[in-house]
């Protein structure tokens, strides 16, 4: 019966107009590598790739070109570069003296490219003498140019089954490359559960980008998410072939129709290697609730093609939480933060990365220390100097000795704070094994030489207050704060200028990437169709074009979008210079420049181009500032000229390039080019978020007036001299008379 | 009402003390409050209230916020062992911080207050006995104390002068191992007092030492009022006459105190040679400290230089004495009593400092402890009877004591850090830029406000520092058994014949070469761990100031020799030199003693040659005439401004009551040299002045260590040598036998 499912989808495949095509795709090593090139050392090393295979390909082939660059000194008889691929030795290199550079080409087998993140290892053994060297002699080395090489694999294509919990690992497959893309085709009105969904499907992706389109109806060639009420659906769908049966609340999946032109007027076929997911529900209420259905990743789909969600317990979600966070004042094992336990082997034993998130708005007070409680354990092989060290953030922080063999548990290591940083940090292990002798003409035996690190050791980082100046773009795009300080988006609100689909497919980026950046679906978001009130109190995400945008968000804006005959907007090449500041602030920064805020203010003044549109045709521009009439909030404003630059706008910030140089306050993007360029400039007004206390508000007051706290201080202090004196001045004519 | 207001300003301030700023925020409020009392301090509105009253709670706001900072920010856990030692600086700062808070409460408004006149009528003056307590002083210090008594200006039939002899009780005539010495002092001492016309009294025994010899003499005299005086003191003229017109101005007054003038340098002045530069330790404490009590009714009596009235003594009991203070526990019993007290800022006696390191030791121990005694049995803040801020004040004369714990923390504090790695200060350097600087800074700012005339910058650590070592175990002797301590006499009017160190330098030593070890465990510690540089910066920045204390700490613990056998101090004065074979010269009076003056003859002029006899014609501030018969012992100076050196001849009982008078009697001179070294030293130079001292000291202190050691060597190199010589003979003798 099981079958039945993949033969009709077999049998769709094979139907006239869908056509099995086998298809290539090159894949850039670099992308896999992260980095530009890998460097193998010592006379036996290895560095491994994961590459990832997405479910909807059936991999037949693959070509692996390899560019290499080898060390002169190498002997070729005892040399060599063998590849596996999870774990079967793929093909051989032998390293030529000259040249010392080449590259060469491998053929891998489909069979094992299945569906998954396949292990392709680059293994060298290095010589330079046919015996008696030095093991890790510094002519031992091979260069892999990541960037040269690359893998072209060769797939058809799989049909997307009709079993929910399999359709939707196919279709939102992280492991898509070189991205996901889904068009939303939403019910008018129902932006809230299409955002909810959007953000669903975003965290399906995991951390990897997804290309959101939006759409009124069906178009060939792509994945599509369906939002709307049962009758929108209906409405849409039943014309097309798909059957939406029965009714509320529901999460659907089905192959997409395509049109089939026919001498009778047409019809629709089904092409099985794209999917519909419709999300539909009888009212708004039953829309939201199928499409927090979609974003809960552990729900157990049945094995069929549609769920139907009567209730759903969400969990209630704490400020600051989400995947990967060390929640300070709390103590998380290693394991919750991926790093599962691994041990480390012989004289290469590679290092160990840990990311983490400490709170994006964290002030990290410098003068106190978190906490690693390491469980190790090493082999009885290493010579008195090796050791397992611990990095923070690029800087050594601790070592642990590794003679004699033995374990350690809770090993406690301090850290200091002030190595930390709000946001993303990054956690090193990097063992040293020395054998206990080395030397030419020695047999080094290295199975002895090997360290485990526990993945229930543990990290805590004491309490601190919440407290973060802002506009800061670079958190916005890159740790989804203030949007996502609640990782359900409770506080957080789309405000939408427009609903054209340019204007709503920039909306569902931006959503994916704050989806992406706080490793959580929204289920609580709530958008704001054009006109509507927005609620109070909340973090703001404005999309739209320029004069869309809501009257209130414009005014407060750093600068005017869209007014011709004021200031219009920053010009790009002029954006460089550093503001004039004032003998104070110059002072300030003199002096105390190195206790932060360190940062250039560009000039806002001097760059701005009296025009006659605001923001030009191939523009579009990224805002932060104080929410209007909500102390402490933030509305981030994505905004173009035109509907269609916003489109391209939100399809931009899909960029790494492009998300890496948004900061400040304010960020102009010049779309026109091949690659968008981005200027950044902290405009806005300062203001701050967070909580420190009871009297934040107060708090908050004083912190965008210095000067006023000051004034304050010394009114006070005046004040109560002169009610002190009263008192003294009795005091004293009593002592001077003689009492 | 004004209390409600009073209240809720302090509140909002304390929360504004408490609020967050961002590191930057915070340096540049901190600094721009720094430079504000900077500004201000000198300004001349700002030295009476109400804007004083302002200042000084600018200053300590700053103080607050860096306190409120170090309680909610740096305190953390990081082990047992870091815990207490984190803890015990803590506790230390915060003591620092209380007393310097409660000093400055203590002068927010010091009252200078003028004299009470008497009346013209001196019938209608009180009758006053001058008691003069004495237990092992000189009868050369008696005599010239006790001529000095006799010379008060204070009828003859009111004024009554006691010498009260401990010395020779009863019980000490009796004593076997004392007593024919004992016997002897109480021979001399009587001859001594009918010599002068004055009482003589001794008791049975010696019980309750200084208290119990008081309270026997106020048994068996009966004038309403009564001066203390001790041995050392000599006092000026008009003691009486500026003191004894408060008692018929008040009737609830018990107490007129007046301050010690010390004419010698302590020891720490002489082994550093400060004395004739800075001012005198004890300024601070009778000119800014005293007045401030005062204002607050909470002046108390200091043993001696004081009137007090009779019948509010024997209605407590007489001087109390349950602590070795009795002069401050006695006033805390008064003031309880709700009478009150006050203190005349015009120094009208003279008298002595301890000459050695060891004697000002003694004399500083009994003090701590005393203090530490009444802190710990009469619990001042919680005394009955006492107004709140006399509470206050009574606090603070008593917790400042502690001092020895909180400088010998300073002093370990850095040292246990870089050489042991306890962590005991939990911050990083911008934090410590942005927190503590500006507080330690706008502390110096506020001390010198407040005491800057009278007391240089960082020459109370000095003290604290010499001290601090052996007030440690004192004080908690006196804590852990508050009985335990008793009364020891300090010694005065020593003469120290050659340089020679203390016997207590040891702990100065160690010291010294802990603090040394800090700085290349430093560089050991800043190789090794390079995430503590932070912590690491700050201690050798912090260790570094204690090593220039402890450098000075070595200069004081040299002694330097002290022949002169009366001080001589700086005078002014229009004088006349007119030599017995004629002539006469018209010159100014450079300094004075009891033995001698100096004086420079008008330029030009062609003075009296070395040998010459001569009588020296002066008029004291109060114009009354001298003539002494002196002697030309030194002329020099020639050309300009001739310089002679004039000793005086002693002709008879009468000539030595009237050089008495002309040195001792007069208490303009005191006001003058107070006067003469009153001046500000900004804290750079006060460091500069005191970083050259302490060189200086340990240089003299490692040279005449070298120096006595190579005598020692050199001596026990010849008595070996003399064993050597000696040996064959025995050994002849042997043959020979």
């Amino acid at each position: 019966m099981k079958f039945v499912p993949a033969a009709l989808a077999l049998l769709a495949l094979l139907a006239p107009g869908v056509r099995a095509e086998t298809r290539t795709h090159r894949l850039p090593l670099a992308d896999l590598a992260g980095q530009p090139t890998g460097r193998l050392v010592c006379a036996k090393a290895a560095h491994g790739l994961k590459v990832p295979i997405p479910e909807r390909w059936a991999v037949t082939g693959a070509a692996l070109h390899l560019k290499v660059v080898t060390s002169s000194a190498l002997v070729p008889e005892r040399s060599q570069l063998a590849v596996t691929l999870d774990g079967r030795t793929v093909g051989q290199l032998r390293p030529t003296p000259e040249p010392f550079q080449g590259s060469a080409d491998l053929a891998l087998p489909g069979r094992l490219l299945a569906p998954g993140y396949r292990d392709l290892v680059f293994h060298v053994a290095q010589h330079t003498a046919a015996a008696c060297e030095d093991p890790c002699a510094p002519e031992l080395w091979t260069e892999l140019d990541w960037e040269q090489s690359y893998l072209d694999l060769t797939y058809d294509d799989v049909p997307v089954p009709l079993s929910l919990s399999r359709a939707l690992g196919h279709l939102f497959d992280p492991r898509l490359s070189p991205r996901g893309e889904v068009t939303v085709v939403a019910e008018a009105g129902l932006w809230t559960p299409a955002a909810v969904a959007v953000s669903g499907v975003a965290r399906r992706f995991e951390y990897r980008p997804v290309a959101f389109g939006a759409a009124a109806g069906l178009a060939p060639g792509r994945d599509h998410l369906v939002v709307g009420t049962t009758a929108f659906v209906r409405a849409l769908l039943e014309p097309r072939g798909i059957a939406v049966e029965g009714g509320g609340p529901r999460v659907q999946v089905a192959h997409l129709p395509v049109s089939v032109p026919s001498a009778q007027g047409g019809g629709y076929r089904a092409d099985p290697r794209f999917g519909v997911v419709i999300v539909a529900g009888d009212d708004p209420d039953q829309v939201v609730l199928a499409a927090q259905a979609l974003g809960v990743v552990t729900l157990p789909y049945p094995d069929g093609p549609r769920l139907a969600p009567a209730a759903l317990e969400l969990p209630a979600g704490r400020p600051y939480g989400g995947p990967g966070v060390v929640e300070p004042g709390r103590e998380v094992s290693l394991h919750t933060l991926g790093f599962s336990t691994r041990t480390f082997r012989g004289m290469g034993p590679g290092v160990a990365e840990i990311e983490f998130r400490l709170p994006s708005d964290l002030l990290i007070k410098p003068n106190q220390y978190a906490h690693l409680v390491l469980n190790l354990a090493w082999g009885a092989g290493a010579r008195a100097d090796s050791a397992f060290t611990v990095a923070l953030n690029g800087q050594g922080v601790a070592a642990v000795a590794l003679d004699g063999g033995g374990a350690l548990a809770g090993h406690r290591v301090q850290l200091p704070t002030y190595l930390f940083r709000a946001g993303r940090n990054t956690l090193t292990f990097a063992p040293v094994l020395i054998p206990p002798t080395t030397g030419p003409c020695t047999v080094i035996r290295d199975e002895t030489l090997f360290v485990t690190a526990f993945g229930d050791s543990r990290l805590s980082f004491p309490a601190m207050p919440h407290w973060v100046e802002l506009p800061r773009l670079d958190l916005v795009f890159r740790e989804g704060f203030p949007l996502g300080r609640w990782p359900d988006g409770r506080e957080t609100a789309l405000v939408l200028g427009a609903t054209d689909p340019d204007t709503l497919s920039a909306a569902w980026n931006l959503v994916g990437l704050a989806t992406r950046s706080g490793g959580y679906p929204l289920f609580r978001l709530q958008a704001v169709a054009p006109g509507q009130p927005e609620p109070a109190d909340r973090e703001l995400l404005v999309v739209g074009p320029a004069a869309a945008l809501p009257e209130r968000h414009r005014q407060a804006a750093p600068v005017s979008f869209t007014d011709p005959s004021v200031v219009s907007y920053p010009q790009l090449t002029l954006l460089t210079g550093e503001k004039e500041r004032g003998a104070g602030e110059k002072l300030r920064e003199a002096v105390f420049g190195f206790l932060g805020r360190t940062q250039a203010k560009p000039a806002v003044a001097s760059a701005r181009v009296v025009q006659d549109l605001g923001l030009g045709a191939g523009r579009g521009a990224v805002a932060q500032f104080e929410a209007p009439g909500a102390p402490g909030r933030s509305a981030v404003v994505v905004t173009a000229a035109g509907a269609a630059d916003l489109g391209a706008l939100g399809r931009a910030l899909l960029a790494p390039t492009v998300l890496g140089q948004l900061q400040g306050g304010l960020a102009l993007v010049d779309l026109a080019g091949e690659e968008p360029a981005v200027v950044s400039a902290q405009t806005s007004r300062r203001y701050y978020s967070g909580r420190l206390d009871a009297l934040a508000r107060f708090d908050y007051l004083v912190h965008q007036h210095l000067w006023l706290y000051l004034g304050l201080c010394l009114a006070l202090l005046v004040g109560l001299s002169a009610l002190v004196y009263r008192r003294l001045r009795r005091r004293r004519a009593v002592r001077v008379a003689g009492g | 009402m004004t209390y409600a207001a009073l209240a809720a300003c302090l509140a909002a301030l304390v929360y504004l003390g408490a609020v967050y700023l961002p590191l930057a925020e915070q340096a540049v409020f901190a600094y721009t409050v720094f430079g504000l009392c900077l500004v201000l301090r000198k300004a001349r509105f700002v030295q009476d209230p109400p804007w004083r009253i302002a200042f000084l709670l600018l200053a300590t706001f700053l103080s607050v916020r860096y306190w409120l900072w170090r309680a909610t920010d740096t305190l953390i856990y990081t082990g047992p062992l870091d815990l207490a030692a984190m803890l015990l600086l803590f506790a230390a700062e915060t003591h620092g911080m209380a007393v310097h808070f409660l000093g400055a409460f203590v002068s927010a408004w010091p009252l200078r207050r003028e004299p009470a006149p008497l009346p013209e009528d001196p019938s209608l003056l009180p009758t006053v006995d001058v008691l003069l307590p004495t237990y092992d002083e000189s009868d050369e210090i008696l005599r010239i104390t006790a001529t000095a008594c006799t010379q008060l200006d204070y009828p003859p039939e009111k004024l009554r002068v006691w010498i009260l002899d401990d010395g020779g009780t009863d019980a000490r005539c009796a004593d076997l191992r004392v007593g024919a010495e004992a016997r002897d002092r109480r021979r001399r001492l009587t001859r001594l007092a009918a010599e002068l016309g004055i009482g003589y009294l001794t008791r049975p025994d010696n019980a309750h030492a200084k208290a119990g010899n008081l309270n026997h003499a106020l048994q068996q005299t009966d004038g309403e009022l009564v001066l203390f005086l001790d041995a050392d003191h000599v006092p000026a003229q008009d003691l009486l006459r500026h003191t004894v017109g408060g008692f018929l101005k008040d009737p609830k007054l018990f107490l007129v105190q007046t301050p010690h003038f010390f004419v010698n340098p302590d020891p720490v002045e002489k082994n550093l040679a400060t004395f004739a530069d800075a001012p005198g330790e004890n300024e601070m404490f009778y000119r800014a400290i005293q007045p401030g009590l005062d204002f607050w009714n909470a002046s108390f009596f200091c043993g001696s230089a004081a009137v007090m009235r009779r019948r509010f003594l024997e209605e407590a009991g007489g001087i109390s004495g349950k602590t070795i203070t009795e002069d401050a526990e006695t006033a805390l019993g008064l003031h309880a009593r709700g009478y009150h007290s006050a203190f005349v800022g015009r120094p009208m006696i003279c008298g002595l400092s301890p000459e050695s390191f060891d004697d000002f030791i003694l004399q500083r121990s009994r003090w701590a402890q005393g203090m530490t005694q009444i802190l710990v049995t009469r619990r001042p803040f919680l005394a009955r009877g006492l107004r709140l801020a006399q509470r206050l004040c009574y606090t603070n004369s008593s917790v400042f004591w502690l001092f020895g714990f909180t400088r010998l923390v300073y002093f370990l504090a850095p040292a246990a850090y870089l050489l042991f790695g306890l962590k005991v200060y939990h911050a990083s350097v911008p934090q410590v830029l942005a927190y503590a600087i500006p507080h330690a800074l706008c502390a110096l700012v506020m001390a010198d406000f407040l005491y800057g005339k009278v007391r240089w910058p960082f020459f109370g650590e000095i003290y604290e520092s010499v001290q601090s070592v052996f007030l440690v175990p004192a004080v908690t002797s006196a804590l852990v058994n508050p009985r335990r301590p008793t009364f020891k006499v300090t010694p005065k009017g020593k003469s120290l014949a050659n340089d020679f160190l203390s016997p207590l330098a040891g702990p100065f030593y160690v010291l010294f070469f802990l603090l040394l070890a800090t700085f290349p465990a430093a560089a050991i510690r800043w190789t090794t761990v390079p995430a503590d540089r932070d912590v690491v910066a700050i201690c050798v920045a912090w260790s570094a100031f204690n090593f220039l204390y402890s450098l000075a700490c070595l200069g004081v613990i040299w002694e330097r020799r002290q022949r002169r056998h009366f001080h001589r101090f700086w005078a002014r004065g229009r004088v006349a030199v007119v030599g017995a074979e004629g002539g006469r010269w018209e010159g100014e009076l450079r300094d004075l003693s009891l033995s001698g003056a100096g004086l420079a003859l008008e330029p030009g002029a062609d003075g009296p040659g070395e040998g010459a006899e001569v009588t020296l014609e002066a008029r004291d501030s109060y114009g009354r005439p001298y003539c002494l018969a002196a002697v030309v012992e030194r002329a020099g100076g020639a050309g300009a401004q001739p310089e002679l050196g004039l000793a005086f001849r002693a002709p008879g009982p009468e000539g030595f009551a009237e050089r008495v008078r002309f040195v001792y009697g007069d208490s303009q001179r005191w006001v003058d040299l107070w006067e003469h070294k009153a001046r500000r030293l900004e804290s750079w130079q006060a460091l500069g002045y005191l970083g050259r001292k302490g060189l200086a000291g340990v240089v003299v202190n490692f040279t005449g260590v070298a120096e006595l050691a190579a005598h020692t060597l050199g001596s026990h190199l010849a008595a070996a040598l003399r064993l050597g010589r000696r040996d064959p003979e025995p050994s002849q003798e042997r043959t020979a036998a």
